[in-house]
This record gives structure tokens, sequence and C-alpha cells, in this order.
């Protein structure tokens, strides 16, 4: 009894125990977990790389987890994520740590060592060139570090290609710390080279030969690569000679005492190809059936080659032309025939369109290009029923049938058997019911409204039904919501004819799926770009939807910052979340950036000859050079300074005799130099108060060669400029200049008054322009306009010496005409009016007494002038003026109006070449009231283009249709030739 | 002497089993002073990097609790998923890029039940300790539907098999065709064996197209040793 209860108590007692141990465990789990469980109160975040803490402002911007924070495995994840996204730790590893009200969190970054070169080490057997050449070709320079075996694999088979049957090829990867790098070590054992022990050779005696004088034979190392280019080359001679069929190969097997070649040369029959039936002329054979050119007489080539034939003679009218091969072999000699039979060929009698009552045949017309007289070509008229076909589709006739018909016309009694036969063409149309749309209806739609849906639709009720409409509205609803994140949106439309065929009632079922949302924005690679001005560029900000245009727009955008080689952005997953982390990867251009060059400029310009100095025109070479040095980026806030020089050799002044004999004592100073030069500095503030305004700030000296005076300026000029859209820009601009003029050609009798009383003029005007250019090349355009408008105030009141407005407008137009060649029409308009405000100047005289005089003009360098390679053609530089422009002794005085039109056709032709044809008018005008299109000066031209990678080079003659005198005495010329770079408009 | 002994040894057995308790509890006490004292608890890491996107141990995790993927017996979990997690995003690439059409809310509330029932209890437990929520379990069971609609869309729902390749199939899987102890006839078990046939092939077709989908991705997959 006692013995039960003692049992029994210990049984309890065992319970008990269970119990307590199951507890004990429980406790124990519950605190171990405890620890693990998210919401305890982080006291710390420590972040550390190889043992050392990482204060990086940009890593620890990454960490979701941030002390007095609850605990939250989803934050440690999303940590994780962002920092995965920098691509520089191959792991990130997240410890916790009890601590005194909370834990402490520790992040271990292990950075990736990047294999930045591979290292061959050992008895490689081959040249270690080689073995790089066929690592890097596959796995590039630097291979991921985890590719080691496949680098191997392929080594071996390198090896063995060469004749080692067995290297032992062991990788290694060598990590190396500060920069994070590594090398992959390939320790080698190439073994011994296989020799070649025999060549067995399964070819024909005249083939045995392959490898005679070669060096390849037994007892030398066996190398697959150089039996094989031999085989090859052998090959080729053979296939050279006719055997298109020829094939030779190799197989080795290796053996203990060496390696055993077998070689198999198969000639095959000896080719040539015959035609028979109806003649292919024979400039066209070759290009037809190519079986030499292929070096291949194979099936599918032969079949290209019959329908090739075919084809030609269908489009020269031989609608049943056939063509068909026959393979005759007899004692190794194969025949390839071609028996051709064209039959009759097809002239078209007459063409008629019968059926059609919604569309007229002027719309028809262009879809048809058949006429009376055309041969027949039935591809031809498939077009011409598709085309047809699509119009009516376009008008909602779906139900429309376009039936072709070719009628043969009967040949008259005395016709010759091979003559042309007639046939009448006839396009019979069923036009069927005409479908409008019905309904429109959408479904699925939570994002967008109906109404704002409805606002994207063409198809509309009422309208022609269309399918093209439909498929376009379908993809507006997808780009829409591919702009707002919803990436998998699905858009299916569904169309119901009803009322016989009459009505479209059609269905847009949209299925939005999950938004996607840009998380974090990571922008990595900047390393002299201060990341603000990244981020201003970039139209993707976290939280807001990862949209399509949106992600295009930032990748335009920094790119067109013009600070980095390469932008590239993608999108980074978080596991099953639809949030994404944006990775900015850039990679900066050289902050320094200098350029230089050279050219021949050659253009006609007026030189004063004689003793009266009466302008006479001189085709003249320019050497020229120009120098650029610009540094970018500055402070990381893409600021930039950039100077840019030019300079010209050019005569200054050259004083002729009627014969062309130079005079003995030029202008002093004159002669050759670089008297013509250009110092441009700027400096440029982007997006200047954090406005959209870039602001320039530039200083110029500028010295000019001009045909009735050379002058140089100093200028100082501030602008800012706004982008407003892609094609619209304005800008304001204020600038102080002095300039002073000298070598006048004038006599001091012609000199306008205003260049004698300021000789030297100090000019404070403001200027603004606005400018649309939608070109799509802004040195060689095909397409697209350019507009621009400028006007310009000088006044006394803000420190000229002059005032005057001055307004220039100029339009180019490019458009490529629809033929097959390139060919593009290009035409110009310029406008310049100006006008001077009037001033009284005081002055003494030779006399000695006291002047006063109102000038009313504007300075030299400020008045327009024409004539040249870039504006009208057939003129020298600046001649262009009415009478009133131009001095006695034929220089000009320049205008305050201007006109200049040109129509220019560029025609591409071959390696870079374009033919160019124009007619350029225009002229200059005293007064912009005195502008009169009836008075402009024609001329016309023909000239050469050639397309350089710095732009068009230009050798253009141009034709004054009507000259005039240049001078007393003598006339203008009839021809002027210009040698320039770039286009002239 | 009985009851003594019976009292001496039934005392001697409370002594001993309280020695057992406490020391039981010294031991439990020494093990989870050890790993507090050891300090330091891992949370989550970098398993495997698959084009540049991380896939963390607690990815891993939460997809073997879900039963998106399973581990093969005997093989570790967390290696074998982090493959499997690789072969499942590469499979959403293709799905992004290709992309089929939405699932509808049923059947996503649907797999949202077949998942958390493959949970079962541990549901909680499993959120709580990789921080999934509901909002990704209802995105894990989309990406499963988009999954199975791709391959069916890719690979059509079943794969055409020859009658050769069906008799080759029971010959070779024999012993799987039995009713009772017998063996079942070709022409009886011929529609089963096309099925199956037709299912092997598909899964291998599939698998092959994976395995070239990993041959044009960056695979980066971490030593596990230490998690």
């Amino acid at each position: 009894m006692t013995t039960d209860k003692f049992e029994v108590q210990s049984e309890k007692l065992k319970v008990s125990i269970k119990v307590l141990f199951c507890l004990l465990c429980t406790l124990h789990f519950e605190l171990c977990t405890c620890a693990y469980a998210q919401g305890l109160l982080i006291t710390d975040v420590r972040v550390e790389q190889e043992g050392q803490i990482v204060t990086d402002p940009l890593v620890l911007g990454l960490l979701e987890t941030a002390v007095g924070m609850p605990l939250s495995i989803r934050d440690v994840r999303e940590s994780i994520t962002h920092l995965s996204a920098l691509n520089r730790y191959e792991d990130v590893q997240v410890y916790q740590e009890p601590a005194a009200n909370g834990v402490r969190l520790r992040y271990a970054l292990l950075p990736v060592h990047a294999v930045d070169h591979i290292e061959f080490r050992g008895m490689l057997g081959l040249p270690e060139s080689d073995l790089r050449e066929a690592a890097t070709a596959r796995f590039g320079p630097a291979p991921p570090a985890g590719r080691a075996e496949e680098i191997v694999r392929a080594l071996a088979l390198v090896y063995r290609d060469r004749g080692y049957v067995r290297p032992r090829i062991t990788p290694r990867i060598v990590v190396t710390h500060n920069p994070d790098r590594a090398s992959m070590v390939l320790e080698i054992d190439s073994g011994p080279r296989a020799l070649i022990r025999q060549i067995e050779n399964d070819a024909q005696p005249g083939d045995r030969a392959v490898f005679a004088n070669t060096g390849i034979g037994a007892g030398q190392p066996y190398d697959a690569a150089v039996i094989q280019a031999q085989l090859q080359k052998y090959e080729t001679m053979l296939r050279g000679r006719g055997f298109y069929e020829a094939r030779a190969t190799h197989t080795v097997g290796y053996a203990a005492n060496g390696a055993v070649v077998r070689v198999t040369i198969d000639r095959g029959p000896h080719v040539s190809v015959a035609f028979s039936g109806d003649p292919l002329p024979d400039a066209d054979r070759d290009r037809l059936v190519p079986i030499r050119a292929e070096g291949s007489a194979d099936e599918d080539l032969l079949e290209d080659s019959s329908r090739a034939i075919e084809d030609y003679f269908h489009d020269r009218g031989y609608r049943d032309a056939m063509a068909t091969y026959s393979r005759e072999e007899t004692g190794g000699e194969l025949t390839i025939r071609f028996t051709i039979a064209r039959g009759q060929r097809y002239v078209v009698d007459r063409v008629s369109i019968a059926g059609h009552t919604a569309v007229s045949t002027v719309d028809l017309a262009p879809m048809v290009r058949i006429k009376s007289g055309d041969v027949f070509v039935q591809s031809t008229l498939d077009a011409a029923v598709g085309g047809i076909r699509g119009v009516y589709r376009g008008r909602g006739f779906t139900r429309a049938m376009i039936a072709p018909g070719v009628g043969l016309l009967p040949a008259g009694e005395r016709a010759a058997p091979n003559a042309d036969r007639h046939v009448q063409v006839t396009i019979d149309i069923s036009e069927g019911p005409r479908t409008l749309v019905g309904t429109v209806g959408i479904s699925g739609n939570r994002v967008f409204t109906d109404e704002q849906i409805r606002a994207w639709l063409t198809v509309v009720p009422g309208r022609p039904y269309s399918d093209i409409d439909v498929a376009s509205a379908r993809d507006r609803f997808d780009l829409e919501y591919r702009n707002r994140g919803y990436e998998n949106v699905v858009v299916e439309p569904r169309a119901a004819l009803a009322e016989g065929g009459t009505r479209a009632n059609i269905a847009f079922a949209i299925s939005e799926g999950p938004q996607v949302l840009v998380d974090h924005v990571i922008i990595v690679g900047n390393h002299r770009t201060n990341t603000k001005t990244i981020e201003r560029e970039l139209t993707l900000r976290p939280g807001e939807p990862l949209g399509y245009a949106a992600r295009i727009e930032s990748q335009q955008r920094l790119s067109a910052l013009g600070l980095f080689r390469r932008v590239n952005i993608t999108e980074l997953r978080h596991e099953s979340e639809p949030r994404r982390d944006v990775l900015i990867q850039v990679e900066e251009a050289p902050p320094t950036t200098i350029s230089y060059g050279g050219g021949l400029e050659g253009g006609t310009r007026l030189r004063p000859i004689g003793p009266n100095g009466q302008a006479e025109e001189h085709f003249e070479f320019a050497p020229r050079g120009f120098f650029e040095i610009g540094r970018n980026n500055l402070w990381g806030k893409n600021r930039s300074v950039d100077l840019f020089t030019r300079a010209s050799l050019k005569a200054r002044d050259i004083v002729l005799t009627d014969t062309g004999v130079r005079l003995a004592t030029p202008a002093a100073g004159s002669g050759y130099g670089f008297n013509e030069y250009r110092v441009f500095g700027t400096y440029r503030e982007p997006k200047v108060f954090n406005t959209p305004a870039d602001v320039l700030l530039t200083g110029i000296l500028d010295q000019a060669i001009r045909s009735s005076f050379n002058f140089q300026t100093r200028e100082v000029r501030a602008e800012a400029g706004w982008r407003l859209t892609r094609s619209y820009s304005i800008a304001g601009r204020y600038s102080f200049q002095h300039t002073t003029l000298f070598d006048q050609r004038f006599t001091p009798d012609e000199e306008p008054l205003i260049d004698r009383i300021f000789p030297q003029v100090r000019l404070s005007k403001f200027s603004n322009s606005m400018i649309h250019d939608t070109r799509d090349d802004l040195l060689d355009p095909t397409r697209g306009t350019f507009l621009a408008l400028n006007s310009d105030v000088a006044a006394r009141a803000i420190g000229s010496e002059v005032g005057f407005v001055k307004t220039f407008a100029q339009l180019f137009d490019y458009y490529r005409l629809p033929v097959a060649r390139r060919v593009i029409l290009a035409t110009a308009a310029r406008i310049g009016a100006a006008h001077g405000f009037p001033r009284t100047v005081r002055r003494v005289n030779a006399a000695g007494s006291v002047e006063t005089d109102v000038v009313q003009d504007l300075p030299a360098s400020e008045r327009f002038f024409a004539g040249g390679d870039t504006t009208v053609r057939g003129f020298s530089l600046d001649r262009l003026g009415t009478a009133k422009t131009i001095s006695p002794s034929g220089f000009p005085t320049g205008g305050n109006g201007e006109v200049v039109l040109n129509a220019e056709l560029r025609v591409a032709a071959v390696k870079g070449l374009t033919g160019v044809t124009f007619v350029d008018a225009g002229n200059i005008f005293p007064r912009a009231s005195d502008l009169r299109f009836t008075d402009l000066r024609p001329a016309a031209g023909f000239g050469v283009h050639y397309k350089s990678p710095v732009g068009p080079i230009r050798v253009e003659l141009g034709f004054n249709l009507h000259p005039r005198e240049l001078a007393p005495g003598t006339l203008e010329r009839r021809t002027v030739l210009h040698i320039s770079l770039g286009q002239a408009f | 002497m009985k009851p003594c002994n019976a009292k001496f040894k039934m005392q001697n057995a409370h002594a001993g089993s309280w020695r057992i308790v406490l020391c039981l509890h010294f031991a439990f006490c020494i093990l989870h002073c050890s790993t507090i004292a050891s300090a330091q608890q891992l949370l989550d890491r970098i398993v495997a990097r698959l084009d540049g996107n991380a896939i963390t141990l607690t990815d891993v995790q939460a997809t073997l609790g879900l039963g998106v993927i399973q581990a093969p017996a005997g093989a570790d979990p967390i290696e074998s998923g982090a493959q499997q997690m690789i072969d499942r995003q590469l499979l959403l690439a293709e799905v992004q890029r290709f992309a089929p059409p939405e699932p509808d809310a049923a059947a996503i509330a649907r797999e949202i039940a077949r998942l958390t029932m493959n949970a079962g209890a541990r549901l909680p437990a499993l959120m709580q300790s990789t921080g999934l929520s509901d909002a990704q379990i209802r995105e894990i069971a989309r990406q499963d539907l988009r999954i199975l609609s791709y391959l069916d869309q890719r690979f059509g729902p079943t794969v055409q098999v020859s009658d050769e390749e069906v008799a080759q199939y029971y010959r070779t899987h024999e012993a799987d065709f039995t009713r009772g102890a017998e063996p079942m006839p070709f022409d009886e078990a011929e529609p089963i064996a096309r099925q199956r046939a037709s299912d092997e092939r598909r899964r291998a077709t599939i698998e092959q197209w994976i395995r070239d989908l990993r041959t044009r991705a960056e695979v980066a997959v971490n030593p596990i040793a230490n998690r």
C-alpha cells in the first residue's frame, strides 16, 4: 500500500517534473524569442564594415531602424534591401543585443570585393595572352567571383583543344582591402602536351597533301586551332574552284602515346550554274543567283535564287514568270540549271475603280499607283488594295470588300506571239454598312474617373468606328496608368457590332493592378557632384508613384546636365511589396574639357583698289583655329566656366592697283596677321536662386574684319534664360559694350555721320529673346522648325551714348520629302528692323567753329548687313543694299532694315556627300519703313556638302541673277564661291 | 523497513527530483544567460543576390512558412529556400516583362486562404518573426497566381506527348500503376500515364527554361554557415 502510494506520488512527481520541464522550456523559448519579438525599443544602432564604424551619411540615411523606435523586423529587412541597393555589399547582417530598456542593433556590412583582374600562375604551357583572351572574351576582364568554376571549365576546353588533355586549374579569390577589391588567381598545371602520333586522312588522293609545308605533322604538338585554320583555308580554296559543297573537318583521339588526328575532306561535286529558257541579263545573274559569292549551293540558297529571278521578271510586267532549278550530277560535276519561262509581258491599258460612294476618287487616287501604259505588277495592285482597305477601315467601313480584277484584253489579229498583252485593272469596292460608334463603356477604373478617361478618348459615340482609334485609346489608357505607377495595368477593348453592323458598342475593361510607389531614391557614383544637384533634376520622388514618364524625364534631365558619361536608373524590388527603391547610378564625366581645331574659310569680300579706293570683289582664303577650355561642375553644383578663343589669319586691309598689284605701302599696321579674333569667357550658374533660370555672365573681346570697316568690341553681359518646355525658351539680357571702328573704307564724305561722330561708341542695352526650336539636329537638321525673336533697347538713360530699338526675327523650317532618297527642303526667312533715337551733338568742325548735328542712326556694329555664305549667296560678304546703303565707292554702309529669304533642296548622294541647290533673295534698307519685298535681290546656286564629324563642310557657288554696278565702271561678280563649315541656316 | 524505506525512497525521490528540477532550472538559466551573454542574435541578412536585388533570410523564412516553397527532405531549408527564391524572382522578372492578366480578387482571396492554411497556427509567430504583413501575404498570393497564369500562357496547361512516350513512361514507372497489389494493364493505365508523362515533360521544360534564365542573370548566394 505504502509502496503503491509511493509509486503514485512518484508518478505525480514525474508528471510535475515533466510539467515543470515543459514550463521551463517554454519560458526559455519565450525568453529567447522575446528579444526577437518586435516592439522593444532600439537604444543604439551601430553600423560596422570590417570592424570599422561606418559614418557615411548615405549609408546611415538608408537605415529604417532608428534609436527610440520599436524594433521591427520589417524595418530591418527594409534597411537591408536599401543597403543592398548600393551594390557595395555582398552581405548585410543585422544582429540584436539586449540592452537596458531595449535592444542594440548592429549592422555588419560585408563589402563586395569585386574581382578587378585575373592572374594566371603556375606551369601555363600556353601563352598567358591566349588564356586571358579566352577568359575575358566570354566573361569580361573583371568577372564575378561566382563564375570562377565556369572560367575553369572554359579554360580546360582551351587546353584540350591545344593538346593538353589533363590540365589542373584551381581558382582562388584573393581579397584586398582599402579599396575593397579581389583578384581571381588561377593556379594552373597544364600537364604534358600531346604530340600528334598519326594523321589519318580520309580524302581523295589529291587532297591528302592538305598539310604539306604547314608544319603540321606527326611528332608536332597537337593544336586544334592551327589544324582547323589550315582545313578552313583548304576548304575556301576548294570552294573558290567551284566545289561549293566542300567540307574539311577533323577529329582527335587521345591515346597514351599521343594524339591521333583524323582528317576528313569531302570535295563534293564541282558545281556550275547554267541558265536556260528565256534570257536573264548577265549583269543581274550573280546578284540574283549568288552561288559564287556565297560559296554555297544549299537548297535554301537555290530556292531564294529561284524566287529572286521570278520577282525580277514580275517587277518588269511578266506576271506569269516562273523560274525552276534542277541539279544535274554527272561524273563528279553538278550543274545547277535555272530554267526561266517568263511568259508574256502585261501592260496596263486602263485602271478603273468602281463602287465607291462614301470615299471620293480623289481620296483613293494616292493609294493606286498604277496608271495606263505601266507594266502590270501584281504587288503594286496588292498594295493599292491594302491602301484602299485602310482608308475605308479608317472611316468606319469595317466590312468593306475590295476586289481587284485583272482583265486580259484581246490581242490584235496580227499581233506577234510574244507581243505585250494589255490588261484592264479594275478595283471593285463593296463598301458595306458604315459602322459608327454606338456606346463606349469603361469598367474596372478606380484611379481615374469616367470623365477623366473619356477626355482622352478619340472614340466617341456617333463617330466612325476604327480599329486604329480603339487601339490608340487603349495605348493612351495604358500610358496614363503607367505614368501613375500602375505597371501591371491591362486594358482590354471589346467591340460588339449591332444594328446590322452599323453600330459598334465598345467596352474598355481595365484591370489596374497595384500601384507601385517609390520608396527610396538612392544616388550612387557622384563623387564630385552634389547630391542635391542630382535630386533637383529628378521627377521621381519618395512616396510618389513610380511613373513611366517620370522615369524617362529624370533620365533625360540628368543626361542633359552634361555632367555624366552615363546615367542608369534601375528599380530595386522589395520582396512581395509594391514599393521600389530607385537606384540612380551615375558615372561622372571629366570636369575639365579642352577642345581645339582649325580650318580654312573661303569667301568673296569687298576690297578697296586703286587710288580712289573703290570696291572690288576678291576671293580670299583665311586659315582659322579655335581653342576652348572649360571646367564643369564647380563645387559640385553644375556651375561652369568656359573660355573660348578663335582667331583667323586675315589681311587687315589689302590695297591693290587696277592691275591687281598690291600697293607698296599699305596702311600702317595692315597686312596678314591674326586680325580677326574673338575671346569669350563665360560663367554659368544653373537654376539660380532655385528658380528654373540659368544665368550666364560673359566677357567678350572681339575684333572683326568687315567689308566697309573693321571694329573691336569689349563687352560684358549678364543673361538669364528659362527653358519653358522642351521646345520653348526665353531669355533676358543686359550688355555693356564699347566698340571702336577703324580701317573704314569710306571717304570722309561717304562715311555715315554717326560713325564720324562716334568712331568709338559705348552701348548699354537690354535685350530679350524667345526661341521655339523643334529641330532634330542643331548642326544638320532634317526636320523641325526654329523660330527666334530678338529685340534690343539701348538708351542714354541707362548709360548708352546712342539710343535705339532693334528687332530681328528669323524662322527656319526643315521638311523631309516623302521620297526614297533623303531629300530635305529647307526654307528660311529673316527680317530685321531698327530705329534710332535722335540725339543732338555739338562738335567743332575743321574750321574751328561749333556745329550742331542731329544723329538718328545706329552705330556701325548694330546696323544690318547682308550678303555672303549665310545670307544671300550670290553676293560677296555684306555686299547687299539699296542704293542709299551703298557708298559711291561700292562699300555698304548697312541699314536699319533687312529681309533675307532662302529656299534650299538638300539631296543625299553617296558617302556623306549631299548635293544642294538653292534660291536666295534679300536686301538691306536704310530705314525700317523702307522695307519692300519688291526690292529684294535674287540669287541662285548649287553646291556640295560633306558631312564631317563637326558639321557639314560646304562648297557652294552662288549666281547673282541681276548684277548691278559695284563701283563706277565695275559690275558685281556673276558668281561667288563660298567654302565654309556649317549650314547656311 | 519497507515503509521507512519507502518513505526514505520517496523523500529521496522528492529531493532527487527537486535537484533535477533545480539543475534543469540552472541549466536553462545558464543557457539563457549564455544566449544573452553571447550577446548577439542574428535578425536578418542577405542570403542571395539576384541582379542586384537582395533576397533576405526573412524572405526565405516567410515563403517557407507559407508553403510557397518547400525544402526537400534532408536539405537545409534556408539553403534550398534561397535557391528556390532565386528561381521565383527570375520567374517574376519574366512575368513582369510579359505580364499576364491581373488575377481577380476572388482568386487572390482563395490563394491567401491556401497560404494561411499552410502556415496554420504558426501564422502569427511567422508574421512576427519575419515582419510579414497582411498586405505582403496578399502580394505573395497575387504573385503566385500571376506566375501560374504566365506559365500556362507560355507553356500551356498541358503538353502533348506521343503514344510512344506514354508507353515509355508506363514501362519506366510500372510499379506506380497498380490496383490493389495487381499491376494495372497499359490500356487501363494509359490516361493516367499520359497525364503524368505530360506533367513531367512540362515540369522538365520549365526547369530547363529557369536554368537558362539563371545563366543570363547575375546570381550570388552567400554562405549560410553563420546565420
